[in-house]
């Protein structure tokens, strides 16, 4: 019976959590010493995250200053050339990368935190409250997303504001799905059950014991999913809906630029999209070195 | 009269989907209620109060969400789908005018996608580990990286302004020729069918740039999965005994061990169906292609109401239906789960 409840004791001196955090760090270390391209994924992000973050400071002109150099090619001047008001279409790539990360990534942040709630109590109680949470994230699966976006973003009415709240929304199923399986297959191992005999609250349990151990599926799909965000939020503003003019964005510039091919004006599109391709590849490949370097089954291979 | 069980099976899958189809419809149904929802002013702007109350009442803007939402189903079931205020027609006859377009574009799109993602997969599967697969893996990612609309614009750019390759985008066939007779709608094989063989030609190179940009979007998925699947199956004892019975390597590749990964590359090109309908929309709308994805998005950015939610539920049966086909494939394609062992 003594030693029952050292046991359990030690148990409790000694999370679960606190037990892996210094494992976590030399997988995630693990993950990219072996892997070159995850490796290269990481460095381009890197690259494109601080040229977002300093965009302001880096900027050759003003991006919305309009100026007579109409559809200027690129020149030591204008680096990507100008477009149909004269304004840099470098300085305002720069400033468009800018506004994409923060919608995407806020939006994004915004589902995981929402998804995993949900997910981690839907896994958790089960009951009917599970069952009718995920009837209702089976049917949103079911419909084409860009179509539900784009109702979504007019119905709010289109703003940088309701782009964020619409790509929560619809990355939201996403998590909870992904978090319930997790939690489905954590919550009746012993390391639960012990903490619950020695004493720890349900929601302790949820907090500390089950949460830990969903990161490495959310840290994958949140990587493989902003890839998907930022190509959704360029694709919004593409056809017109979100993101409007004169603020840049990256779909804008290359819907703008259509106009002005027959011209030959084909800075305008290619290089905006140069830079969205670049950003949603990166963290493609940080997805991807992820998911083979994290996932259980994979590494085994 | 005992039934037998496979068709039990079926029976009940049918049911279930009917009934996510109507739970579909009434999700949908909200959603185009949700539209900044008038379609009176922004289209008649000029119009006095009394004048645009009237014609909401006509049109039934005036009733509540549930008796509209009556009202849609009923329309539904007349097969008319509602009516579309930006074409004047019935949805049900604008549907069927548009849903020849997008299916050629979205059948020749799905099989060039499945004839470049299936062989990648199986390259990588095989030579797992070695240089091959590095840059096949690389080569996906960055498919999968180039949005779209943009890939689209850079090849109309090159192949078309620039090189003259392709014939001007300017959606199914250029005016000078005239559609074929209707045969199964795809104007390619209505014009073989006719023996118009200039006017399946100029289909066809109209065909080339949207197909190749909606089929490059399933090429990673499929060869993903197929480089997962294979790595597996490539593992199996069949596949061992195979070699060892002295098999070719051919029989052994291709007869056995994808035939035993072609369960979950079958659910993921269900998957991917759902994904080439929802990406049409953004092909259609760079390609002037008159089909269902232009028809949506056109209807979303005006607020017509009947042409969302019926594209929407459309979009939406389309998935249901390529699960519901893809489930009873399993049965098909394994002879375990055929004789009930199970997975």
């Amino acid at each position: 019976m003594a030693m029952a409840s050292e046991t359990v004791a030690n148990e409790r001196m000694t999370p679960a959590p606190a037990r892996q955090r210094p494992a976590w760090r030399a997988i995630y270390a693990g993950v990219f010493a072996g892997d070159p391209l995850g490796l290269a994924g990481v460095a381009m992000l890197a690259i494109l995250l601080t040229v977002a973050l300093l965009g302001p400071l880096l900027v050759t002109h003003d991006p919305i200053l309009t100026t007579p150099g109409t559809l200027l090619p690129p020149s030591a001047e204008h680096w990507f050339g100008t477009d149909d008001f004269g304004r840099d279409v470098f300085s305002r790539t720069l400033v468009s990368l800018r506004i994409d990360f923060i919608v995407a990534g806020v939006g994004v942040t915004g589902a995981i935190l929402i998804g995993s709630l949900i997910g981690l109590v839907c896994g958790y109680r089960g009951g009917w409250l599970d069952d009718t949470l995920m009837r209702f994230v089976d049917i949103i699966q079911s419909f084409p997303l860009i179509l539900v976006a784009m109702v979504l973003v007019l119905a709010i009415g289109p703003s940088v504001g309701s782009i964020v709240v619409v790509t929560v929304l619809i990355n939201i199923p996403l998590y909870a799905r992904v978090i319930r399986g997790q939690t489905l297959a954590v919550k009746h191992l012993d390391y639960v059950d012990a903490a619950r005999c020695s004493g720890a609250t349900e929601l302790g349990i949820m907090i500390r014991h089950v949460l830990p151990n969903t990161l490495n599926p959310i840290a994958i799909h949140a990587s493989l999913n902003l890839a998907a965000a930022v190509g959704n939020v360029a694709v919004l503003s593409f056809l017109g809906i979100g993101i409007r003019p004169p603020t840049p964005d990256l779909g804008v510039m290359v819907a703008e630029g259509t106009r002005f091919l027959v011209q030959g004006a084909w800075w305008m599109s290619l290089f905006p999209g140069l830079v969205l391709s670049a950003t949603i590849f990166s963290l493609n490949l940080l997805g991807d070195a992820l998911e083979s370097g994290l996932d259980p089954r994979r590494q085994e291979r | 009269m005992r039934i037998p069980p496979v068709l039990a099976y079926v029976l009940r899958r049918i049911a279930i989907s009917a009934v996510v189809l109507l739970g579909i419809s009434a999700v949908a149904f909200s959603m185009a209620y949700l539209l900044p929802s008038d379609p009176v002013t922004s289209r008649y702007p000029d119009i006095t109060n009394e004048q645009r109350a009237e014609m909401r009442r006509q049109m039934g803007l005036d009733q509540p969400l549930l008796v509209q939402y009556a009202r849609y189903m009923q329309s539904v079931f007349a097969g008319e789908f509602g009516r579309s205020l930006g074409t004047g027609n019935s949805v049900g006859e604008d549907l069927a005018r548009r849903i020849p377009a997008t299916l050629e574009l979205a059948v020749y799109g799905i099989l060039l996608g499945t004839a470049l993602g299936i062989p990648l997969g199986m390259v990588a599967a095989i030579r797992r580990g070695r240089p091959t697969d590095h840059l096949l893996r690389v080569v996906n990612i960055a498919i999968q990286s180039v949005p779209a609309f943009w890939l689209g614009i850079v090849l109309i750019f090159v192949l078309f302004y620039q090189l003259r390759w392709v014939p001007t985008p300017v959606g199914r066939l250029s005016p000078i020729h005239s559609p074929p007779p209707f045969f199964i709608g795809f104007y390619t094989i209505d014009g073989l069918v006719a023996g118009k063989f200039d006017v399946a030609l100029a289909a066809a190179r109209q065909l080339i740039l949207p197909v190749l940009v909606l089929g490059l979007g399933v090429v990673s998925p499929l060869a993903r999965i197929t480089r997962a699947a294979m790595g597996e199956s490539l593992g199996e004892d069949y596949v061992i005994f195979g070699r060892a019975l002295g098999l070719g390597e051919r029989q052994v590749v291709l007869g056995d061990a994808f035939r035993g990964a072609l369960v979950p590359i079958v659910t993921t090109l269900g998957f991917v169906v759902g994904n080439v309908l929802a990406g049409a929309a953004i092909v259609e709308t760079v390609f002037s292609w008159p089909g269902i994805g232009r028809y949506a998005v056109t209807a979303i950015t005006t607020s017509d109401m009947a042409p969302v939610s019926t594209c929407i539920l459309l979009v939406a049966s389309g998935v249901a239906l390529t699960n519901l086909l893809v489930d009873l494939s399993y049965a098909l394609i394994d002879p375990r789960i055929r004789h009930g062992y199970g997975k």
